[in-house]
Order: C-alpha cells, then structure tokens, then sequence
C-alpha cells in the first residue's frame, strides 16, 4: 500500500500518460505564443501539428499494450480508451487543420487553437476514466473549452447567444451529473465504476433505489451531451451559431467521446451485472432513440438552412446509436457496432462541416440551401465530397456509412424487439428525403444569377481536411475488414 | 485472368473504360463517344464467348468482408447469361443509337458504364449483401443521369423515383439482414450466401414477411401496380439513353429478383403468395394498356405499354411452372429489345421534328419512308404478331396462365387485343395521312448508324419470333 502511495504511476505506465501530457504542455505553449499575432502563428500550427501527430501514434501502439490501472485505480487504460483516444486526436487533428486559416476568416483570437488543445485532453481524460468525479472533471475540461470556443466569434450576437444557451443548459447536466454521483456514492459509498457491479449484487434491489435514482440522473445528463430527445434544444441553435470549423469539432469530437462515456456506463452501471432495473433502461433507450429519429428527420424535413438540417440529422443518427446500446446488454456485438457507427459518423461530419466552413463567406450568418444551387458547376470537387458525405449519412452503399448502418441492424436484429427495428428503417428513410434534397439543390437546380458567390477563399488545410476524411470514407465503405477487426480486438 | 476468372472481366471492363473517358487529356467528344462504344463492344463480345463457352454455371468467389460473413461471390448460370447478354446488346445499342448530346460531358458517358458495371453485378451476384451493393450501386447513376442531364421537371420527378426505390431497397434490406441474423442463429455464423441462406428454415410469419420484403422492392423497380407512380414522369424527363436503360434494363433488375430470389429463396410462400400477385400483374396488363390508349406523348405511351408488357413476365413467373417462367425470360429479353427501340426510335423522331407529342405530326410515312417502316415493325413486335420475337414469349405465358385459370388467360388475352389498339392508333396518327407538322423540322430518313442499330433490332425480331429455340437453347433455366 506504502508503495503505491508514494509512487502512483509505475514507471511503465507512462506510455499511457505521454500523449495527455504532450496535448497540456503544446497547449500551454500555444497561449503563451498566441499574443505574437504575426510571429507566433506559424510556431502554432508547426507545435500543435506535431503534438498532434506524434500523440496520435503513441495512443495507437498503446491499443495493443496490456492494460494498465493507476492513480490509485481513478484512472484506467484499456484498449477502448486507447483506441478513442487514437480516434479522438485524429479527429482533433482534423479539427485544427480546417480551423487553420477559418480562424482569420471568422476574426477568431489565436487562442483558439491552445483551447482546442484543451477540449481534447479533456476528452482523453473522460475516455480514460472509471471514476465518476475524474469523470465530471473530465466533462467539466471539454466542455468548458467548447464553451469559449463556440463564443469566440466575438463580433457575432449569434454566436455569444448559442454559447450562453449551451453554457446554461450544460451546466444544468452537469449538475445532474454531479447530484447523481453523489446519490450513488451515499448508497454504495464509491465513486468507482468499476466496482460498482460487484458492490450491487451485493444488495437486495429495495436497498438501491437511490442508485437509481442517482442513474437516471447520470442517464439525463449523458443524455443531454449526446443530444438526445427531449434534451436535444441546444443542439440547432449551437451549431447554427458557432462558426462552421468548431461546428464539426463539435459534432464530431464531443458526440464521440460523450458516446465513449455512455459506454462505459452502460457496460459498469446501467446494463451491470447486479443493476437492479435493466429493463426500464432498455425500455427508455428504446423510447428515447425512437423519438430522437423520429424528432430529427421529422423536423429536419422542413429546414431551409444546410447547418440546422445539419444539425438535426445529427440528433437523429444519436437515435439510431441508441439501437446498439440496446443489443450491448445482450452482446458484446452491439457495443462494436455503437463504436464503428460512432468513427464513421463523426469522420463525415467533419468532412461535411469542413466543406461548409469553406462555402460559407465571412459574416455570413446562414447558410441557406439555395445558396448552393450551381455549386456542382463550380466546385465539382466540394459538390462531390458533400454528396458522398451525404450519402454516408443516409446509408448508401460504398460509403461508409452504410457498413456503419448494416452492422448496427445486425447486431441489433433479434436482439431487441422487431418493432423497434422496423421503426427505426422507417425513420432512417425519412431521412433520405432531405439527403436527397440537398443533393438535388447541389446537382439539379439551376444557378442563380448571383454574382460571384462562388468565389471561395483558398483555406489548403481544410482541403486537405476534407480530403482526409472523405479516404477514410471511402476506404471504410468499401475495405471495412481491417477495421471490423479491429474494433472486435478493441472490446475482445 | 479470363481462364480463370471468367466473369471478373465483366464488372471490370467498363470500370476501365470509364476511368479512361475520366483522365484522358484529348477535349474532343467524339474520343469518349468512341471510347463508349468500344467499351459495350468489347462487353458484347465477351458476353457472346460467355454464351459460347458455358456448361452448367460458374461460380466464383472472393474474401470481402468475412467477418460479417459476407463474400464476393459472383455465378453465372443460364438465367444469369440471360441477362447479361440483354445487358451487353442493350448497351451496344443504345450507345450506337443514340447520338450523344453537346452537353452530355465525360461525366454522363462514366456515368453510363458505371451503371452498366453494377447492372452486371446485381445479375451476377451470388451474395444477398452483394446483390444488394450492386442493386444500390445501378442507383446512383441513373439518379444523377437523369437528375442533371434531365428535363426541366427533373428535380421533382427524380426525387420520387429515389424516395420509391428506396423504399423499396429497404424493405428487402430488413430482409436480408434478418436472414443473415437467422442464419446466425441456426447455423452458428453470420452468412449472407444465396446458398447458405436458402438453407434457412424459417418459421411461418417472418417468412411470408420476408418475402415480401424483397418482393416490394422488386415490384417498385419493374414497376407493377400500385407502384408505378414514378415511372411515367421519368420516362419523360430522363434523357434518351437514360430512359433505355430504365426500361430495358434497371426494370429487368425487378423482374429477375423476383425469379432469384422471391421465389428462388421462398418458393413455398411464393406458391402461397401467387394469386395476389397474379391479380397485380393482370390488372397491370389492364390498366397500363388502357392508359397508354390515351397518350399523346411518345414516352409516356413507352411507359404505360411497359407497365403492360412487364405485366406479363410477372404473370408468367408466378404461375410458377416451368413453361410459364420460360416465357417470362422469353419476355424479359425480348421487351429489353422492344424498348430500347421504341426509345431509340421516339429519339431519333424528336431530331427530325422536334416533338415527341402525336398532336404535332402528321403522315410522316410520307416524307420518311424507311423510319416508317421500322416504326411499323416495332409496332407489330410490340402487338406480338406470330413471327416476332414477342408473340413466342406472350403465347408462352399466355399457354401457362391458362392452365393456372383460364379467367386469368382471358383478361391477360385482353390486354394483348389493347396493346393492339393503342399501338395501331399511335402508329396511324403519326405516320399515316397528309403531312403536317408543327414545329420547325429537318427532315432526313434514317442515317446510316440508325440503320445498322435498326436492322440489328429487326433480325433479333424475327429471328426469336421464328426460332425461338436457337436463341434460348442454352437459357433453359428454372429456379
């Protein structure tokens, strides 16, 4: 005990600390560099590209290195926190390459980049986690950067309202979060998921109505992060308001790392073995998916502006992720298919929100769907890649999105009851007709007589953004195999 | 490779010739023209060493994603060949007879032997995922064929064609997917193998489900009654070479899921399944003549006659006995070759008056003697006329529906004597009487490549309507 008191992290876990560590340190250099407006710009991106990169790799070889617990077991390597750790910087890598040169467009300060920094080692530290107060720490870390980020558009009323909204009902989850921890620890007296299961089934279910209790209240809080019916209302106005680049880091990044949570809270709490009440979760996840589908493609059919259909077929596809988790109390099956589903929507997202940051002009705030009439004839290359990223939503052959759809109905199916499957097909082709509407817009509606609104800036970086995530794309669509086994190696 | 991987070379053919019309640096147009042609050239022959070199079937097979337990497998068995030959002759024809527009770029051409790529897969497919790729894959491009290079309705009418088939493609997706997890269950591994999922014992009501989940996707593509509500509007807004491949052949994709796989994989509740289906067919028959009676448009008389004429392969598949599925591939080939000439011949009519409406023209017989001609010999294939190719199938079905119900025989024989009318009445307004025509027209008869695409068709007429058993010798097929 003495040992491990003095010593909390055992000279060979520090592997696993390194690309945390990286991240805080370039992100502290960067807000030191960030007041060199000239100078310092190019110390920036050289700093957080090869923090970036090189923790990118060291959390990929640490998917294959053995498991490793320490600081006093609050902190907890698997090969799923590796892997979404891997995944997480990469789309982090993204991100800053298609901020790169948006930030001067959209009069950001260079503080932008130190906090994104910031937001993903918060969500490395909530991907790592089985502590619940680590794990609100964690919560707290992301969120508060994505806060100031989505706010940092200072000249834009929109984007201080969307940051007000998203701050006030975040902290409200938060909060929820935090009283159902303390609910939980008062009836089992610890804080640690991972014991949780155990300390259970130690109990008669009459003696744990506070844990449930204090899970709902967790449940709502996630439920919240992931943008899930009835707690979906920020969602539009969030993403509409920021600027498109923090958009896509949103979407992709923190619905990641939030579904990241709601795993390993599914797998040590809601669907644990001594969990008194599996089946009131299972039927509320089925409710509340259905509608979150149905809300999103409903509501997203009668949109005019490309962001907010955007943003509620977001809402929508976390519905669909609900299907998953649903089958995961059944098999280990339904959590690959949450994660797979998980990568590949986040990948295109970001694309998608990298195209619009480069359609979208300076000041502008909407991006009306008319707006994008004539785009095929000018930017054949970003009508393509919007077309296929819209595709991958839908779920169309040789995207990946439709792997993506595929292995979630079979894990799903004969799982969970066949009503909700059906249901949710018929949600996921609603969806089609407003896919197919913006495709339509994009391909088969004439131009405007608008002058030169095609003139788009040159922003490199977040072409070589978007072509990126269109590869995975499409490489995830048509040679999935690797990657379904990896995932499989990932919860082995 | 051709030794050894026979029917590879078919899916990669036009994929090469298509990143050839992609990259090459020349600007002319008439290099892709004749990179398309040469392309459906060397398909169509490759198609005829298959037709020559098959004994029994070949399959062949690829690791794709094992893991989901899905495969690359492709069989070629007679049904299949069937199909392909249609495809490649479809493809050669169209190519040759339609002369590419000024604005149809290297984007339209790819587009083409894209769809022609998948339309091979989906007959070839072996691998309900695969099938299901392809049939996807033959999507797309007509989305884009029409939807850009369209009408001015196009935006609307592409929209409903999307949103139906998808809805189809759904259903059979759910389908598919649960006979997968099926297989899983009583097998121990998923596999989505035609034959590993024939192998599946399903229990009473997921399998009438299920069969009629693929069924629906099968019936919208055709398209039968009640789902035809798409087809006529993108008949008319699709460009000619569009509209040739949806009706010869992405409606023949419907029609030979239902021979696959409809009944193929669920053969007891197709024999429970028949009279509803039966019913849908005759009534198609029915209405789609009846409505094509009233038409003025060329393409929408092509539309509503198609509703007919694939009325009778649907009738012919689900008597469900061996004569009457005999006709019904007699009758996908030979209605595959009807429509691409009627769609090349309303074509070439639109270049010389500029019309496609029977209220703008009058007695063209007059001034195009030779267009007048092959128009007539279209019309009496299209009636089925003892001789042509259509009659061997349509008697066939005919012969076959009568042993299942002779009411049923009646009211399809019905639809053969309307076919007659509206067919007869179409070819009279426009070719016969005094010359008249509305729009400004440049008259010339036929041209030497609409020749060669006409006599080519002529010979195929009569020469299946006169010896049926040399063309189907080796597609004796039954599921």
């Amino acid at each position: 005990m003495n040992q491990i008191l003095l010593n909390p992290i055992p000279s060979q876990m520090w592997h696993y600390l390194l690309p945390l560590i990286i991240l805080c340190i370039s992100a502290v250099i960067n807000l030191f560099l960030s007041p060199f407006v000239k100078r310092g710009r190019k110390f920036i991106f050289i700093i957080s590209v090869l923090a970036l990169i090189s923790s990118i790799s060291l959390s990929f070889f640490n998917i294959f290195r053995t498991d490793g617990n320490f600081l006093y077991e609050m902190l907890s390597y698997d090969r799923l926190s590796s892997f979404s750790a891997f995944s997480i910087l990469s789309l982090g890598l993204f991100s800053f390459l298609n901020t790169w040169g948006n930030d001067r467009k959209d009069q950001l300060l260079a503080e932008v980049h130190a906090l994104l920094l910031f937001a993903l080692s918060g969500m490395l530290l909530l991907t790592s986690s089985t502590h619940l107060i680590l794990l609100f720490i964690a919560l707290e870390i992301m969120s508060l950067s994505i806060y100031v980020m989505v706010a940092m558009k200072r000249n834009s009323p929109f984007a201080s309202e969307a940051s007000l909204k998203y701050f006030i009902m975040g902290g409200v989850a938060s909060a929820f979060f935090l009283y159902g921890s303390a609910l939980i620890f008062g009836n089992l007296g610890t804080l640690d998921l991972a014991e949780m299961g155990q300390l259970m089934s130690l109990k008669s279910p009459e003696e744990l109505s506070l844990v449930l209790l204090g899970s709902l209240m967790i449940l709502i809080s996630i439920l919240f992060k992931v943008g899930a019916f009835p707690f979906h209302t920020w969602i539009p106005d969030v993403y509409q308001g920021a600027i498109s680049p923090v958009t896509g880091f949103m979407a992709a990044a923190v619905k990641f790392s939030s579904f990241v949570l709601f795993i390993r809270l599914t797998q040590n709490l809601f669907f644990a073995k001594g969990f008194p009440y599996p089946d009131l979760i299972s039927m509320l996840l089925a409710i509340i998916g259905l509608a979150t589908m149905f809300y999103g493609n409903i509501v997203a059919l009668r949109q005019t502006d490309l962001k907010r259909i955007l943003s509620y077929s977001a809402i929508a596809h976390t519905g669909y992720l609900f299907l998953g988790l649903m089958a995961a109390r059944f098999s280990i099956l339904g959590y690959q298919a949450v994660l797979a589903y998980l990568i590949i929507y986040a990948f295109s997202t970001l694309g998608t929100f990298a195209i619009i940051s480069k359609i979208k002009k300076e000041g502008e705030k909407d991006l009306p769907l008319y707006r994008l009439q004539g785009l095929a004839k000018h930017h054949p290359f970003l009508a393509g890649t919007l077309t296929f990223f819209l595709f991958s939503f839908a779920g169309i052959p040789l995207t990946a999105g439709f792997i993506g759809k595929y292995f979630l109905f079979v894990s799903a199916m004969s799982l969970i009851p066949l009503w909700v499957i059906l249901l949710s097909i018929m949600a996921a082709f609603i969806s089609l007709a407003y896919y197919m509407r913006i495709v339509g817009v994009i391909f088969m509606k004439n131009e405007l007589p608008n002058p030169n609104p095609f003139e788009l800036p040159s922003l490199p970086w977040t072409s070589v953004a978007i072509g990126f995530c269109a590869c995975i794309t499409l490489v995830l669509g048509v040679f999935p195999e690797k990657f379904l086994n990896l995932i499989k190696f990932i919860f082995g | 490779m051709f030794s050894t991987h026979p029917l590879i070379p078919l899916l990669i053919i036009p994929l090469l010739f298509s990143l050839g019309i992609l990259i090459h640096p020349l600007k002319k147009e008439s290099f892709i023209k004749t990179l398309l042609f040469s392309s459906s050239a060397l398909t169509l022959l490759y198609s005829f060493s298959l037709w020559n070199n098959l004994n029994g079937s070949i399959i062949e097979t690829y690791e794709w994603l094992p893991s989901l337990g899905i495969s690359f497998s492709l069989k070629l068995d007679s049904l299949s060949l069937c199909m392909i030959i249609m495809t490649s002759l479809v493809c050669f024809l169209s190519f040759l007879g339609i002369k590419t527009h000024q604005k149809h770029n290297r984007i339209f051409a790819t587009l083409f032997l894209l769809l022609q790529s998948a339309l091979y897969g989906t007959f070839l497919a072996h691998d309900l995922f695969l099938f299901y790729f392809f049939w996807e894959m033959a999507l797309l491009p007509m989305i884009f064929i029409v939807g850009v290079w369209g009408g001015d309705d196009r935006f609307k009418s592409t929209l409903k064609f999307f949103l139906y088939t998808l809805f189809g493609s759904l259903s059979m997706l759910m389908a598919i997917i649960f006979l997968v997890v099926q297989h899983k269950t009583q097998m121990g591994t998923l596999s989505s193998n035609y034959l590993d999922v024939q192998k599946i014992i399903l229990a009473s009501p997921y399998a009438s489900w299920f069969f009629w989940g693929f069924t629906l996707a099968f019936l919208i593509k055709i398209p039968q009654f009640p789902f035809h509500n798409w087809q006529p509007d993108l008949y008319t807004q699709a460009p000619p070479a569009g509209a040739i491949f949806l009706s010869a052949l992405m409606a023949k994709m419907g029609t030979y899921g239902l021979l696959r796989f409809s009944i193929g994989l669920f053969p007891e509740q197709a024999k429970i399944m028949a009279p509803i289906l039966i019913a849908l067919a005759t009534f198609s028959i029915i209405y789609g003549a009846i409505c094509a009676w009233s038409q003025t448009d060329f393409r929408r008389l092509i539309a509503y006659s198609s509703l007919s004429h694939s009325g009778f392969i649907v009738l012919g598949l689900f008597t469900l006995t061996p004569l009457g599925i005999t006709g019904a591939i007699y009758q996908m080939f030979n209605h595959a070759l009807l429509a691409c000439a009627m769609f090349i011949l309303a074509h070439a009519l639109y270049e010389r008056v500029n019309s496609y409406s029977s209220d703008d023209m009058r007695g063209l017989a007059s001034k195009l003697p030779w267009l007048a001609l092959t128009f007539f010999i279209l019309t009496l294939s299209a009636i089925s006329l003892p001789g042509t190719n259509n009659f061997a199938g349509e008697f066939v079905i005919l012969l076959s529906s009568f042993s299942y119900h002779p009411f049923i025989a009646i009211l399809a024989g019905t639809g053969v004597i309307f076919s007659a009318l509206y067919s007869l009445k179409f070819y009279r307004k426009l070719m016969l009487g005094t010359y008249e025509a509305k729009f400004a027209t440049t008259l010339f008869d036929l041209r030497p490549y609409e020749i060669i695409v006409m006599s080519i068709l002529t010979i195929f007429i009569f020469g299946i309507g006169l010896f049926p058993s040399f063309f189907f010798a080796k597609m004796q097929v039954l599921p």
